[in-house]
């Protein structure tokens, strides 16, 4: 019989690969030489490895061993498990597999679970028992036993297990070592603060500001000083002579320049500002009281400023003692301070509503975790006495809830009824009241989970509380038609309660159903207020 | 790794820094960004209560509000912002910039905030549109956004900058500094590699992170390497959508379906907000169908229940009920109507033996009998002229090499069954484009003995679905990468190198990704315990769009392409005569 290395040989000398039959058995070929390769490798290290067999090893029995990754025979050290061709040809081998593991780094095994005759994967749900068919691995981290799946990570470790991405070597683990790893799961990227950056930056140009500004309100103040006099002397009742006038006109411009020396005409061709030239009558020269500059007279590079009498005094105070030119960048950086001032936000009605619901909500976000807790209780109970105190701190519980959501109720209707200026107010307004129905609406429900006292409490595994919007509503326990009326008021009112806080809701859908013209919805839920409204005055009746 | 995640934490911890009444303030390439992962309750809950373009002039003053800038950091968008900052319209600012902001622009802010409103400055890279979990886009097409600037082998300057701007804003987010690979014939990817690379290198401390244990691999692909997969008509939920009807932003519009009602003429599919979406969306049609079935009955059965409202009880279970039936009723009737829309298409067009003849010439070297077919489909008057056209250059793609291919009469008989001469003229396009001389692999294996081989072979596995018989090229790199086999000649590093297995990868694909690799990404995550994959591209192709970017590329390079030697002209006009 020819043995395969011959027919190799005699395949590469006769036969060239130019047809199809040629390439598959080449491809064969090929095939064989990469599995027979790791074996021939594999003989030759079997003596060094078995010298350094330590007795551990040993007693890991082999069926388990199979599976151990023999990782140098993989080009790449962190192989996925073998599975497959080469485990099962190194199953057959026999002895093979227990020198593979020879060639793993070693690592501590003292953490390992002991095998037992029925062990199952650790994986959380998996429960596989372990074993040939599954294979059985011990995570080389945590040292619990797995199953084939749920082991096949890789992760980096030190010879004492612990996870060292730089100097660890390549080691089976299971799957929660491996998401366990810090940083494995992490969503948040990365942030950088530019802020300081930015303060400092801002300081500087801050800083320089103050000082001009500084310096400008003194000359202000200067200007100010004098400008009593002209202002006093303009509505006098008499017609000075027009030269007396300009003399007294020209007294002030020299009052004026004493605050700051005023640049000369002649040199200035061009205003600074919009570099439009001068001319005698078109663009005519003009001083800014406060630098000194030539501009022109155009609206937007200088204004006529109203002085007042002191700049300490109620902004607002209508008394104009007189009024001096100042060029666009002094006005800016002068009154920068009183603009400041005038910008403030003013309290308006939306704001100190929505303070108000700020504060509701905080209460509610307070309470419903007690509510919620109390209602445990109370569903681990099979009956439930009106005198029990869970049951009355429940319900103390709740009607601080029901205060503080028809409080945000009102507040966000009330919002809504604000009158708006423009568009931006109204928008804001519509949001603020539709983000607090949003907010009832998933932190309402559990209200309703509240059990009546003296009846027998729903199953408890029905009730799975929670308060997060994101979950979904909890199955809901089932109750039938209302009690009957109860002449003591406590449950009464409770129940009014209820129905009142329906009624709001129903009418927030209603409003918004149409809003969203799904009008056979919103039909519906007019029928169904109908009802509820009767049934609300049936009850008032049957109260008092 | 999650994007989806990242740019939702990213966008959380903005607002969480802020207490009380904010306004956002957003610019055109922020915006799609936040709508791609918040819902506007989702964005009221986190009381923002108005929500503007920074840009807008009109905006009214309203001090008491807070004011929250997420911009990405572009000459308007500072522009906008300094004359913002200018006449502060609210009393707080806080800034959030999607990319690194320069230095330049920093002092310049810093310069006109003479208010001194500005309380935060940050940098926040969430600088992509996060499209699935493991999907992310640029959004940059042709025209808008041209790839190529005179030849094939050089970048537009503009989309080069804001592709690797993309690209580390995607790596910060998800806190990874990769080694990068690109594919070696790729010019394009050779130069944005380069570029990510050198970027990451000055910004060194930005890129410190926790050591791994293997180093994540970004790799950058070329879309001209694979033409076919954007060219197949798709059959699962997602891609489908794209390819008959399209989405842009994750918002379908559906204006053009007959009788389609007025709250459903633009619709958004959400991964994150429509459960029905995510459990679905790599569904192909058949089982979509099932799937749907149910949800309607199940809708249904609920509807029944609040029908009969009979007592307080029914009424009060329904009210509680309520806000979650009509978020399903909402859900179900989108769907309904989307997936009616798919199978009219379906029927209407055809689609079904296209796409099997589709899938005949993606997959199998068949060239006499998928001729006759495609001769048939051409004459043929129910099937749209686009879809004639692109079987057309799936052919031309196949056998362009072999010696007896009749491309040419194939355009002609296409120009004779009324098709545009502008439309054939994609054939040519095309194969300046991505033909054989500009791939860097036997995409069809045809070419030699061996992958004719291997081909035989792996057509031993029998076919699942006659539709989906072809898988991406993406997916074989990728396997090969997983393996750690990937070539080193063929796949080169920028810098170092590693034969560890990755954990991490990020594809990046110049010139668009599709759905279709999307959902093969998704099922490799699935899959492969212990390695994560991402896939990214400068935009997210359906035929229609990469047909586009093709032909407006190759308009670019022709006249002064010298490099793009094809020897096509020639062959064909032998093939005519």
């Amino acid at each position: 019989m020819v043995s395969l290395a011959q027919l190799n040989r005699h395949i590469d000398d006769l036969h060239s690969e130019d047809d199809t039959k040629e390439a598959i058995l080449s491809w064969l070929r090929r095939t064989q030489r990469r599995v027979a390769a790791p074996f021939t490798r594999a003989a030759q290290k079997t003596s060094e490895t078995l010298t350094s067999l330590t007795l551990d090893r040993i007693t890991q029995p082999i069926a388990a061993g199979v599976g151990v990754v023999p990782p140098t025979f993989e080009l790449n050290p962190n192989g996925t498990p073998t599975g497959g061709i080469r485990e099962e040809l190194t199953r057959e081998m026999g002895g093979a597999g227990e020198s593979d593991p020879g060639v793993e780094t070693p690592i501590n095994r003292g953490h390992w679970q002991r095998e037992g005759a029925n062990d199952v994967c650790a994986s959380a749900g998996c429960g596989k028992s372990l074993g040939m068919r599954n294979g059985k691995h011990n995570c080389r981290r945590c040292g619990r036993l797995y199953c084939d799946a749920h082991s096949s990570y890789q992760m980096r470790l030190t010879t004492d297990a612990r996870h060292d991405p730089v100097n660890g070597h390549w080691h089976r683990t299971c799957g929660s070592c491996f998401e366990g790893r810090d940083g494995y799961r992490d969503t948040s990227g990365v942030i950088r603060n530019r802020t300081r950056t930015f303060l400092q930056l801002r300081k500087v140009h801050i800083d320089r500001l103050h000082l001009e500004s500084n310096k400008l309100e003194k000359r202000l103040d200067k200007v100010n000083f004098g400008a009593p006099f002209l202002g006093a002397i303009k509505p006098l009742p008499i017609r000075l002579p027009t030269l007396i006038y300009l003399c007294i006109l020209f007294e002030f411009a020299a009052i004026d320049q004493t605050v700051v020396t005023w640049e000369d005409d002649s040199s200035a061709t061009a205003c600074p500002i919009c570099n439009k030239g001068f001319r005698a009558l078109v663009n005519r020269k003009h001083h800014c009281r406060l630098c000194g500059r030539v501009i022109c007279g155009a609206e937007e590079c200088s204004s006529i400023v109203p002085l007042h009498a002191s700049e300490a005094a109620d902004e607002r105070h209508p008394d104009r003692v007189g009024e001096i030119r100042a060029c666009r960048d002094c006005n800016s950086i002068v009154f920068r301070r009183r603009a400041d001032r005038l910008d403030k936000p003013t309290t308006s009605p939306v704001v100190k509503a929505y303070q108000a619901i700020s504060t509701c909500r905080a209460r509610v976000e307070q309470v419903l975790p007690k509510f919620n807790e109390q209602l445990m209780i109370l569903s681990s109970q099979v009956e439930i006495k009106l005198e029990d105190s869970a049951y009355l701190l429940a319900q103390k519980h709740r009607k601080s809830l029901m205060d503080y959501f028809a409080e945000l109720d009102r507040l966000s209707k009330q919002i809504k009824a604000l009158p708006a200026k423009s568009s931006d107010t109204r928008r804001i307004q519509e949001n603020i009241s539709l983000s607090t129905l949003q907010f009832l609406q998933t932190h309402m429900f559990t209200l309703r989970l509240m059990p009546n006292a003296g009846r027998r409490a729903p199953a408890p595994q029905t009730v799975v509380i929670s308060s997060s919007p994101s979950s979904p509503a909890p199955p809901k326990p089932k109750r039938a038609a209302e009690p009957p009326k109860r002449p003591l008021s406590p449950g009464t009112q409770a129940e009014l309660d209820v129905l009142e806080e329906q009624r709001r809701q129903v009418e927030g859908f209603i409003d918004e159903a149409v809003r969203r013209r799904k009008l056979e919805d919103a039909a519906m839920l007019r029928e169904s207020l109908m009802e509820l409204e009767d049934e609300i005055e049936r009850r008032r009746a049957g109260g008092r | 790794m999650d994007v989806i995640k990242s740019v939702q934490t990213y966008i959380t911890k903005m607002f969480g820094e802020v207490n009380g009444m904010k306004v956002l303030l957003l610019d055109a390439d922020t915006t799609p960004i936040i709508s791609m992962v918040m819902t506007q309750s989702q964005l009221l809950s986190r009381e923002v209560y108005l929500i503007d373009r920074a840009d807008n002039k009109q905006r009214e003053k309203l001090r008491h509000l807070k004011c929250i800038c997420f911009l990405r950091p572009t000459g308007e968008s500072i522009q906008a912002l300094v004359e913002e900052l200018r006449e502060p319209c609210y009393g707080d600012y806080y800034l959030y910039f999607s990319n690194t902001l320069k230095k330049s622009a920093l002092e310049r802010l810093a310069e006109v905030d003479e208010q001194e409103v500005v309380r935060e400055v940050q940098e926040h890279y969430a600088d992509f549109l996060a499209v699935n979990p493991d999907l992310f886009s640029l959004s940059l097409a042709a025209p808008a956004d041209p790839i190529f600037s005179e030849n094939s082998a050089t970048w537009d300057t503009r989309t080069l900058t804001r592709t690797a701007e993309g690209v580390l804003a995607a790596l910060l987010a998800l806190k990874k500094k990769p080694l990068v690979r690109y594919e070696k014939t790729s010019v394009l990817g050779k130069k944005l590699a380069a570029e990510i690379v050198y970027q990451i290198q000055q910004e060194g401390p930005l890129f410190d992170f926790r050591r791994t244990d293997t180093p994540p691999i970004l790799l950058v692909m070329d879309r001209r390497n694979d033409p076919v997969t954007p060219l197949l008509n798709q059959w699962t939920y997602q891609a489908m959508v794209h390819e008959l009807i399209g989405i842009q932003n994750a918002r379908v519009d559906l204006s053009v379906v007959p009788d389609v009602r007025p709250e459903l003429k633009e619709v958004v599919l959400s991964i994150d907000t429509d459960p029905f979406y995510k459990k679905n969306m790599f569904l192909n049609l058949g089982d979509l169908g099932m799937n749907i079935k149910t949800y309607v009955s199940e809708y249904q059965s609920k509807h029944r229940s609040t029908q009969s409202i009979e007592s307080i009880a029914d009424m009060k279970k329904f009210v509680e009920d309520y806000p979650e039936f009509r978020k399903l009723s909402g859900n179900v009737t989108k769907h309904v109507t989307l997936v009616g829309e798919l199978s009219r298409l379906v029927g209407k067009q055809g689609l079904m033996e296209i796409g099997e003849l589709e899938q005949g010439l993606a997959v199998a070297e068949n060239h006499a009998a998928d001729l006759k077919l495609l001769r048939q489909m051409i004459e043929r008057t129910n099937i749209p002229e686009d879809s004639k056209v692109r079987l057309v250059l799936l052919y031309a793609l196949r056998y362009e090499r072999s010696q007896s291919n009749s491309i040419g009469a194939l355009k002609e008989l296409l120009l004779r069954s009324g098709v545009s001469e502008k439309k054939v003229g994609l054939v040519d396009l095309l194969l300046q484009y991505a033909g054989a001389d500009q791939r860097v692999e036997d995409i069809f294996s045809n070419q030699d003995v061996f992958s004719r081989t291997k081909k035989v072979f792996e057509g031993l596995k029998g076919v699942e679905n006659v539709y989906t018989q072809h898988t991406p090229r993406l997916v074989q790199v990728l396997q090969e990468m997983m393996k750690g086999k990937l070539k080193d000649q063929l796949y080169p590093f920028v810098e170092g190198g590693t034969r560890d297995k990755p954990q991490d990868i990020i594809v990046f694909m110049v010139g668009g990704a599709t759905y279709a690799e999307a959902r093969e990404v998704s099922k490799l995550n699935a899959s492969t315990p212990g390695v994560r994959i991402i896939l990214g591209g400068t935009t997210i192709h359906n035929s229609a769009s990469f047909l586009r970017e093709m032909s407006d590329s190759v308009a670019r390079w022709t006249g002064k392409s010298s490099d793009t030697r094809s020897p096509l002209p020639e062959r064909l006009r032998t093939v005519r005569t």
